[in-house]
């Protein structure tokens, strides 16, 4: 049995019995967990508005065992991110971001950098314009922090650096190919530029401030969106 | 026996569990309170049950919950038509209907967009509403959507839906319950209040 406070984030909550939700957190302590909130949906809850979801907010769970779902006691606001709820744009971006969160982690396990990665990043979504980019970036830099990164500097087969023209991604291999290799092998293959390449490998390594910095051309963002929708399905076993 | 048929008792056990918010245990509680009803209560109850989903359909207008093809009160002529009230469910138009305040039209959505569920415009009725404006009645669309993510997307959408008609869209207030103290309220109720503060005459 175990008090234990943490900082969350609020990725989903589904109505559970009459007046009570089942919240889905990333905490920054224990990963991915469940936990239920008796009585958040009634009027004059503790919980208030600290459980809708993107909340950003210092929680306190009650775990009796690890076999029953945690019980919430607690719920305090750090960072509401209101300006994501005034437009169906804005809310769809985040969206995207907590449901990949959602399905690329496992419960339980604690992951700093994406916890962070989340926080910083729903901020990016309140006041950047350019969200298809801000999505795309994040699903790159989350995928790395997952521990799924792309190998992108070299062909996977023959570890010839990438240069040529024609360049594949192998979302099965998790990396690219060159186009001679490409040729000899039977998965499924997403073709992508040189310049997606390059955009692909600075992304892992830049911050928010920097990937606002670098310019995409629609082209690009396509191959990004193909190559990233691609590497999800084979991760998740479905598209996500 | 051969395992499919089961006694009566188990049968209706497991009927109440599908219902929501009831576990094992209010099922069976639920079970043996009628099986120690009077057999006439029990019989008006399953035929209530059966009525529900044999008499009654959603009103062409409004997809109120009604008898007829038309609900009581789109069909009422002391209903000021010129006000549509937008709600996501027919639970939230009998609360509102409960006041007795509002003497406007009603319009369910059946449903609310939900971004992280994937549930998108096709899965509200927001054409139907559409439509009714264009009847040039409406003078007025009230969004009584809730105050959760999906019900922001869904005012947000509707907002953008309805502009370009001219008529004129307003959401209802949100903010601190009454008989709350403002001290307990959190900071995102707190500023909804602010941003839905009214002149005092
Ligand atoms: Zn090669
Ligand atoms: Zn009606």
């Amino acid at each position: 049995m175990s008090l234990f406070e943490t900082e969350a984030i609020v990725l989903n909550g589904i109505r559970l019995g009459e007046a009570d939700k089942l919240v889905t957190l990333l905490t920054a302590k224990k990963g991915k967990v469940k936990a239920v909130a008796n009585g958040a949906r009634r009027p004059r809850s503790r919980f208030g508005a600290a459980l809708e979801p993107f909340t950003h907010c210092n929680v306190i769970l009650f775990e009796k065992k690890p076999t029953i779902l945690m019980r919430m006691n607690q719920a305090d606001i750090l960072q509401p991110f209101m300006k994501i709820r005034e437009d169906l744009d804005r809310i769809n971006a985040a969206a995207r971001m907590v449901q990949i969160v959602s399905a690329l982690l496992p419960e339980g396990e604690a992951n700093p950098e994406i916890f962070s990665l989340l926080r910083t990043g729903l901020g990016e979504v309140e006041k950047r314009d350019r969200l298809e980019w801000l999505v795309r970036a994040f699903e790159i830099r989350c995928l790395k922090h997952a521990g799924y990164q792309a190998r992108l500097d070299r062909c996977l087969i023959c570890h010839r650096e990438i240069d040529s023209i024609r360049v594949y991604f192998s979302p099965m291999n998790g990396g690219t190919l060159c186009g001679s290799c490409a040729r000899t092998i039977r998965d499924p293959l997403e073709p992508v530029s040189p310049g997606t390449v390059s955009l692909l490998r600075l992304v892992g390594r830049m911050n928010w401030s920097g990937l606002f910095r670098l310019k995409a051309t629609p082209r690009m963002l396509q191959e990004v969106k193909s190559v990233m929708d691609a590497h999800f399905t084979f991760i998740l076993g479905r598209p996500l | 026996m051969d395992g499919t048929s089961q006694n009566p008792l188990d049968q209706l056990i497991d009927e109440l569990r599908k219902l929501p918010g009831i576990g094992r245990k209010t099922a069976q509680r639920l079970a043996f309170f009628l099986l120690k009803m009077p057999a006439e209560e029990a019989r008006g109850l399953a035929q209530a049950v059966l009525d529900v989903k044999e008499r009654l359909r959603f009103c062409r207008w409004c997809n109120n919950i009604s008898e007829e093809e038309v609900c009581r009160f789109c069909a009422d002529p002391m209903r000021d038509r010129t006000r549509i009230l937008v709600v996501e469910e027919t639970s939230i138009l009998f609360a509102i209907e409960r006041t007795g305040e509002y003497k406007g039209l009603y319009h369910v959505l059946v449903g609310s967009l939900s971004p992280l569920d994937g549930r998108g415009p096709a899965d509200i009725k927001a054409q139907s509403l559409l439509d009714r404006l264009k009847l040039g009645e409406t003078k007025e669309v009230i969004i009584a959507t809730n105050p959760t993510i999906e019900g922001e997307a869904t005012a947000i959408y509707l907002t953008r839906l309805i502009k370009p008609t001219g008529v004129k869209v307003t959401r209802i207030a949100y903010g601190i319950p009454v008989g709350m103290d403002l001290e307990y309220a959190d900071e995102v109720t707190l500023i909804k209040s602010l941003e839905g503060r009214r002149e005092l005459a």
